[in-house]
Parts: C-alpha cells; structure tokens; sequence
C-alpha cells in the first residue's frame, strides 16, 4: 500500500483519523502504533520483525549506556560501536549481502580460487534503509550526551516505524518527533485541512507531474541504444524533475499525513533548484539524509581523535591550504562514498556519491584560484547574472548525476552522457518527433503546466511566502475554487488508470 | 461560544464534500463517451446496443472470455443470444460490475462466470483494484478522465447513444498459433486458495445472480499459463458448496478435443480454432442443462441473424 | 613566553597558559574566509557564510590554539553565529576543563 493508492487516502487515513480523535488523549498514540503496524504488514508483507529488532537493539543499549557512569567511557564506547555494528550489520546483510558476494566471486574468479559466496534471495524489509539511521541516530545522541536514553518503549517503537515516514524518510531526529508522536493532540479543524491541502499537493507532484515524465524518461532509459543528443539530455532533465516532484510529493503526503494527527515532520525539501552550488543543493535536497550525514559521519569523523591526529600529521607536512583541504577531503569522501551507498547496492550509485564528492573537493581545492574571477570580470557577486549563472551550473551538475542514478547501470550512464554529444540537434523539438517518446501533445502541455505550477510554487516559497496559509486566508469561494482545481488536476489529469503504468515509487526501493 | 466553531466545521465540510459530489457527476457527464465503442477492451460496452430483452447468456470475466467462446456460432448452431462482455485483466470486481451493467438493460437467464478473473491479482493489490472499480462506477470522471485528451464539442452537449453492437457480440476473433505442449494440470499438491477480495465480489455476483433469478454457470476456459488443478480444485470447492455448476473444460480436455499444437494464440489464450470447439461443447451443454429459447426466426430477433451471417462473411464455416 | 617545549606540554603546562583572546579567534576566521567582517556579523550561519567543512576546520584551529575539545555536540548553528558566540563557547568549553 503506498502513499498515493486509494486505500490509503480513502481508507486506511480517514479511519485511522477518526480513531485517533475518538480514543481519548492519553491513549492516542496507541492508534498510531497499531495503525503503523498495519501499514507496515499491508506493504511489506509480513510483520515488522526485524524493525522491532532494531527497535530493540537500539532501545535497551541507550538504556545501558545511560546506566554506565562517566567512568566507563570505554565500556559505553564499545557498547556504542557493538550496538551500531549490530545495526548496520542486519541492513549490511539485507541490502548489500548480494552486492558483496557478487563481487567477491567476482575477484576470486579471476584469482581462480574454488570458494564461493551464495547469492541469496532476499526481501528488503520495508523502510530499513531509513528507520536504520533512525535508530543510529538516536543511540549515537544518547551516547553524545544530547538527551537520556527513553525509558518510555512504546514511544520510542512509535518514532521507529510511524506511518507517514517508514516508507520513505524524513529520517527523524528523536528531538524533533519523539515527545510530538507520543503526545495525544487534541482536534484542530486547521491541522486536519492543513494536512489535507499538503496530501493533495503532493498528490498534484507525483500523479500529474512525476507519473506522467515518468513516460517519457522510461522509453529513453529502457532503450538507451535507440537514443541520443537531445532525447537523452531531455530525459535526463525530465527524470531530474520526475524524482523531485515524486520525492517531494511523498513528503508532502507524509508531512500532510502526519500534520492531521497534529504531528510536524522534519522538512526534507526546500526548492532545490534554487541552489547556487552543489553544497547548497545538498542542503535542500533529501535534506534529512545530507544532516544525518553531516551530523553522523562528518562531524563524528572530523572530530575523532584518530582523525585529528590526521590534520596534525598534515599540517605538519603539507602546505598551508592542503593542510586543511586533506583532512576534510577524507572525512567528505565517507560522507560521499555513505551518500552513494545509501541509495544501492550498485557501483552506479557509488559513483554517483562519488561524482559529487569529486566535484566538491576540486571545488574547494580549487576555490583559490577561481574566487576571484568574477570580480575581476567585473560581475557582481551577488548579482543576477551572476547568480543565474551558479543555479545552471548547479543544476547542469545534478542533470548529469540524476541520468547516471537513473541509467541501469554505471557503464550505461557514462555511455549516455557522452551520446548527447553526438548529434545534438535542438529540431527535434520542430518535427514532431518528440510526441512518440510516450507522451503525446496533450502530456505534455498538462506536464509544462504542472511543471510552471510547481516552479511558481517553489520560486513564491522561496521568496518566503506561506502559499497554504494565503491561499486559507482568501474569501471562501475563491479558495474552494482553488482547491477544487487541485482535487480536478489530480483526478483527471492525473497519469494514472488504463492507459499508463502504475509507477512505484522510487525512494521506497532504497 | 464552544459550540459554534464545531458546527461551523461540519456544515462546511459538508457542503464542500457535496459540492465536489456535484462538480465530478458533472465532470463524468461530460467525460463518459457519448457512444458505447471503447467503454472498456474487448467490445466490453457492445452489449447496450442490444435489442432490449432479447439476450439470454451473459458472460463475464477476462481476456480468456472474450477469446474463448466464439458467441455468434451458438446462435447459428442453437439460436442462442450471447454476449460476452470481457475486459483485459478484468479482476472480480470488474466482472461484478460488468454484470450489473448488463442487468441494467437485459434480462439474461444465464450468466456465464469466466474463472480465470478470480485469479486476476490477489492480496492488496486486488483490494486496491477493487476500490478502483467501485470509485469508478460512482465517478464516471475517474473511470473516463483520461478523456480530457480526446474531449470535443459534442462531448459537453450531446446525449449518450449506446446503439453500437460489434458484429461477433464480444468474440475477439485471433488466428495466431503458438504450439504449447506439457501438463499444465497436473496435480502436484500446491494450493490456491480464492483471494478474499475475489471472494467477496465471487459472492456478490453469486447473489446478485440469485436476486434476479439468473442461472450462473462457472466456466473454465483451457489456458495452459491461466489454469492449474491447483485453482481448479479451488473453485470446485467453492462451487461444491454453493450448488452452482462448475464446468472445467481444462479438467476435461476431450470433451472439447483441445489440440496444443494448433488451438492457443499464446499459450493463454485460445485462437479461433480452441474458441471453435470449446463453443461446440458449450453449446451441447447448454442444450442439455438449461432451457434456453432458440430464437432464430422470431421477430425482435432479426439483428441477431444479421450479425451471425456477417460473422460467417468473415469466419467461413469449413 | 616560556612555552617552547610544545611536545612535551602537559595538561598542567596547558592549564597554566591563559587563553587567547577573540582577536586570535578573528584572525584565524578572517584568514580562512578573506573579505567577511567577522567583528560585526552575527548571522554566520544562517547567511550560509560558514558550511559545514568551514566548521570543522575551524574547529581544529580552535582545538589547536585555545587547546579545548570540540565535541559533536556543541556543532550546533547557536553556537557558530558570530564571532562572539564561538568565543562564548571556547570560555565554556575552557571553564569545564
């Protein structure tokens, strides 16, 4: 059961609602537990055994920790990293097993050796990649001091597998949600039509926007061969938009999910295309995966005590500005190399990290020389020429990291990238040759429009304005217009039903 | 004052839940096709063009009910009046809904349940599907939105003419020939057990039936990659304890003297060749269990006559 | 100063020294960002001025000049705003020694 079937939206939410608003408040969480329970049995299968394994691991080893005095730092320590390596073992074992032994055989075939790894067939189970680094992040803030271990079971198990967000993040801080979902809230006529109008955005993005691209990215990727110059580069672009509005659609519907029951989730987008540099486009993309990262493995690396002593080696031997740059490079290159693994068990999606980790270093290896470019030049830093120029370039980046995530594979991707050279030719556009790529005239205008929907929406928040709370503060009339359009693009222009393919949604694969 | 707020909320809700009522039986006026041609795959509309109370057997069920029975030689063998009214992976739910249809404008005596649509998905996403179903058949706009594409003048102001009939009454007439040989029916214990959203539309269609006073015959089709004696055994049981017949023709291959080499399109479905026999032995049983009219001859039944000599124009008898 | 013996500096030896004053702290940030007038601006942070990667160097300036550890737990954007409030840590940081 995913986020945008009917059963979820007309089904299982609305009981799941008037449940929650029944049961009084102290108890009320109690319906978001069994209710998340049944979410995770309707779409994975089977119960959530081993989130509750996780859950558990991580729980009881907070707890020890927090028993353990500040003496025993090396006991909490090795509790620390057993727990942790307990954790990431059973995602290890379900998401990157196969990856490992494939590879293996792959070496020991050439050094001829007789053993073998088994390639086992395995079903991930849903949302491990994400309630994984929950539950890391939980055990390492206890560990840090941040905040005590939770005595508190129930609530910790309901941060770990809460519906809107088992499937597809935000990856949650315990902070941040803990005491909100356990909290009973009581009825606000605001949140419920709030989190409506957040569902049916998102709703917009995903079935109107993301499943209809969706076509045309399809029938260039699944035979790249046939394609080159400029179908490549627009199904690259396309796919860029499709996995933004798809991604960002979910969050809305979990975020809008989860605003019904009173709860505010973590935001996981903020207008990414806006973005000056890749840096910047981490922080507003997948924003809950690059501060896990940052927190976790940036921070954590860079102020280790082994890794200090790697700056101290290196700026005794190295030049001033390497000095710096090396330590650095080689705390982002495991945040790059984690970024690229989180998304697979593929060497495409290493790359991937790794493209934007090369990119990255070079940038600040490199900033020296370049920074002062533009003043010479005589362009304004801050102007819009300027400015304009850093968001192409940004996106160009991402374009080209989106079509090698999207390409079956790591040789594949780097084969298309070099075939939009080839016979770049924009007349394409002209001879009608675009309408037999899987979306006919009609897609696309509804897809260009729902594109400059979703641009304008961006482009206003960016500004900083509050499109729900205006549009809710308009006379009567004019936003019911409104929201019946939004509930009319989405039912009938909506790429769904005979006719187009029923489109998973991506991020629930990793 | 505690008061006011809440009913404020409700009214308001309320009112905007029947306007948005309102606005998509509007909407489905608008998008359902004014005419009966593409109401679904396989001539699955055709039916509505009939002469009103003139047909007799209605099946129902997948793509294996539109390729299975060649209708128009059961009326020129019998003078029965058959439609099939089949859709492309057509579940239970969409089965049931074809039915009620068809009971909206004809007063069949038998209908005519293809099995292999209880085995069209299972778990959620047949209860998916079925939401699906039932949230089209309120909406005509969900059902056709995808119209939009297609949507001429002629859509917001003319009346719906559903006088179109398709000349093999809901056949789909295929010669294609892939060989297919092995025992797909052999019995090696597995289990397949009716899913229970098909189950629950197996028995409102069972019910449904019953408060019309219609005869319902369960029919199996043979289909190598459809069927199995695992699935047969699943309806037996079924059928075995509701009374309702249940002819299996993959049970019983000789009956209808199925010939793997020539009579399937695609190893699922038959060619016109399988459809030939298994219409053949349908017809006998028809005629020995049910007493169903011949009706060539009569008046009302003209256009019956016009579309089998039609059908032979294109499918000579040899 | 009588600080020349840097390898064999004890904990006693660094408790003895008095700490820099945020002069040095400014001087280590303008050299790492040229051009930032760090005496006046108070919204490093959310002016997107400091990332990430600034953070952690100037934290192993900080580590190396004012001789306190800078845990994970004070990466937090109060404590990075300006040069006032990284100073307020270093004295915090300092005074739990």
């Amino acid at each position: 059961m995913s986020y945008s079937t009917g059963l979820y939206l007309l089904c299982f939410l609305p009981c799941t609602t008037l449940l929650y608003y029944l049961i009084p408040l102290r108890f009320r969480f109690l319906v978001l537990l069994a209710s998340s329970f049944l979410f995770y049995l309707l779409g994975n299968g089977s119960l959530p055994f081993f989130l509750l394994l996780s859950t558990l691991i991580v729980y009881s080893a907070a707890l020890l920790m927090n028993r353990l005095g500040g003496r025993e730092k090396k006991k909490k320590k090795r509790l620390l990293w057993g727990s942790l390596l307990l954790l990431f073992g059973l995602l290890f074992f379900f998401k990157y097993f196969n990856f490992f032994s494939r590879n293996v055989n792959l070496l020991l075939g050439r050094l001829s050796s007789g053993g073998k790894l088994p390639i086992l067939s395995l079903l991930l189970p849903m949302g491990i990649s994400f309630y994984t680094l929950q539950a890391a992040s939980y055990l390492i803030d206890v560990s840090r001091g941040k905040y005590p271990a939770d005595r508190n079971f129930g609530r910790f198990l309901l941060y770990m597998c809460f519906f809107p967000h088992i499937m597809e993040g935000p990856i949650a801080r315990y902070d941040q949600l803990g005491t909100q979902v356990y909290e009973g809230h009581p009825f606000s006529y605001e949140n419920i039509t709030g989190g409506l109008q957040l569902i049916l955005w998102g709703l917009f993005k995903k079935l109107v926007i993301a499943d209809r691209a969706n076509m045309f990215v399809n029938t260039v990727f699944e035979s790249w061969q046939n394609y080159h110059g400029f179908y490549v580069l627009a199904a690259a672009l396309l796919y860029t938009l499709q996995l933004y509005a798809e991604f960002s659609g979910c969050m809305d519907i979990a975020a809008g999910s989860a605003q019904i029951f009173g709860i505010q989730l973590a935001e996981n987008f903020r207008h990414p295309f806006s973005s000056r540099s890749i840096n910047e486009f981490w922080q507003r993309w997948h924003i809950s995966l690059g501060s896990w990262l940052r927190d976790y493995v940036f921070y954590g690396v860079s102020l280790s005590r082994p890794f200090k002593r790697l700056s101290q080696w290196a700026r005794k031997r190295l030049p001033a500005h390497l000095a710096k740059w090396f330590p650095v490079t080689c705390a982002l290159f495991l945040v790059w190399f984690g970024n690229g693994m989180w998304h697979g068990a593929s060497w495409k999606y290493i790359f991937y990290g790794l493209y934007y980790f090369f990119l990255l270093s070079l940038g600040t290896l490199l900033d020296p020389l370049f920074r002062n470019i533009p003043g010479r030049l005589g362009i304004g830093k801050n102007g819009r020429a300027y400015r304009g120029f850093q968001r192409i370039r940004t996106f160009s980046i991402v374009v080209i990291g989106m079509l090698l995530f999207r390409a079956a594979s790591l040789k594949t991707g780097i084969k298309m990238v070099f075939s939009i050279f080839r016979g770049f030719s924009l007349s394409v556009l002209t001879d009608g040759s675009i309408l037999r790529m899987g979306c006919d005239g009609a897609d696309l205008i509804v897809l260009s429009a729902g594109l400059i929907i979703m641009a304008a929406a961006g482009h206003l928040k960016e500004r900083g304005k509050n499109l729900r709370g205006e549009i809710a503060a308009l006379p009567l009339p004019v936003r019911w217009a409104i929201y019946y359009s939004g509930i009319f693009s989405v039912l009938i222009l909506g790429a769904y039903g005979t006719g187009y393919a029923a489109v998973d949604f991506i991020y629930a694969h990793f | 004052m505690k008061r006011h707020p809440a009913v404020r909320y409700i009214i308001r809700s309320i009112s905007f839940l029947c306007i948005l009522f309102l606005l998509l039986t509007a909407a489905g006026d608008i998008l359902a096709p004014k005419d009966n041609t593409h109401l679904g795959t396989y001539d699955y509309g055709g039916f509505y063009g009939l002469p009103k109370n003139t047909l007799d057997t209605a099946v129902i069920g997948d793509s294996n009910a539109s390729e299975g029975i060649a209708v128009p030689e059961l009326w020129g063998n019998y003078g029965y009046t058959c439609y099939t009214s089949g859709g492309a992976w057509h579940d239970a739910s969409q089965s049931y809904r074809a039915l009620k249809e068809i009971l909206s404008c004809q007063k069949p005596k038998l209908v005519i349940l293809e099995t292999d649509t209880l085995y069209q998905g299972s778990g959620i996403a047949a209860a998916e599907n079925s939401l699906k179903t039932m949230m089209e058949s309120w909406f005509p706009s969900i059902r056709f939105h995808n119209r939009f594409k297609d949507l001429k003048a002629h859509d917001f102001i003319s009346p719906k003419d559903y006088s179109w009939v398709p000349e093999m009454h809901g056949y789909s007439y295929r010669t294609e020939i892939t060989p297919y040989s092995g025992d797909y029916m052999a019995d090696t214990g597995a289990s397949a057990p009716l899913d229970p959203t098909q189950l629950f539309y197996l028995n409102r269609i069972v019910s449904l039936c019953r408060k019309h006073h219609v005869k319902l015959l369960l029919l199996s089709i043979p289909s190598p990659n459809g069927w199995s004696m695992a699935k047969h055994k699943a309806v037996s049981a079924f059928a075995g304890s509701h009374g309702i017949l249940f002819l299996d023709y993959n049970a019983a291959l000789e009956k209808t003297g199925i010939d793997w080499q020539t009579d399937t399109r695609d190893t699922t479905h038959l060619n016109y060749s399988g459809a030939r026999k298994v219409t053949v032995s349908l017809g006998e049983y028809l005629s020995q269990n049910y007493r169903l009219p011949d009706h060539r001859g009569q008046s009302g039944y003209e256009k019956w006559q016009e579309d089998y000599e039609a059908y032979r124009r294109t499918v000579p008898e040899n | 100063m009588l600080f020349h013996k840097k390898e064999a500096s004890s904990k006693n030896a660094e408790a003895e020294t008095e700490l820099p004053g945020i002069s040095r702290l400014i001087s280590i940030l303008e050299s790492m960002k040229p051009g930032v007038d760090f005496t006046n601006e108070i919204s490093l942070i959310d002016s997107h001025i400091l990332d990430s990667v600034d953070i952690m160097s100037l934290a192993m300036d900080i580590e190396e000049h004012f001789h306190v550890e800078v845990t994970p737990l004070e990466i937090v954007p109060e404590n990075f705003q300006s040069a006032n409030a990284i100073y307020e840590m270093i004295l915090r940081l300092n005074a739990a020694r």
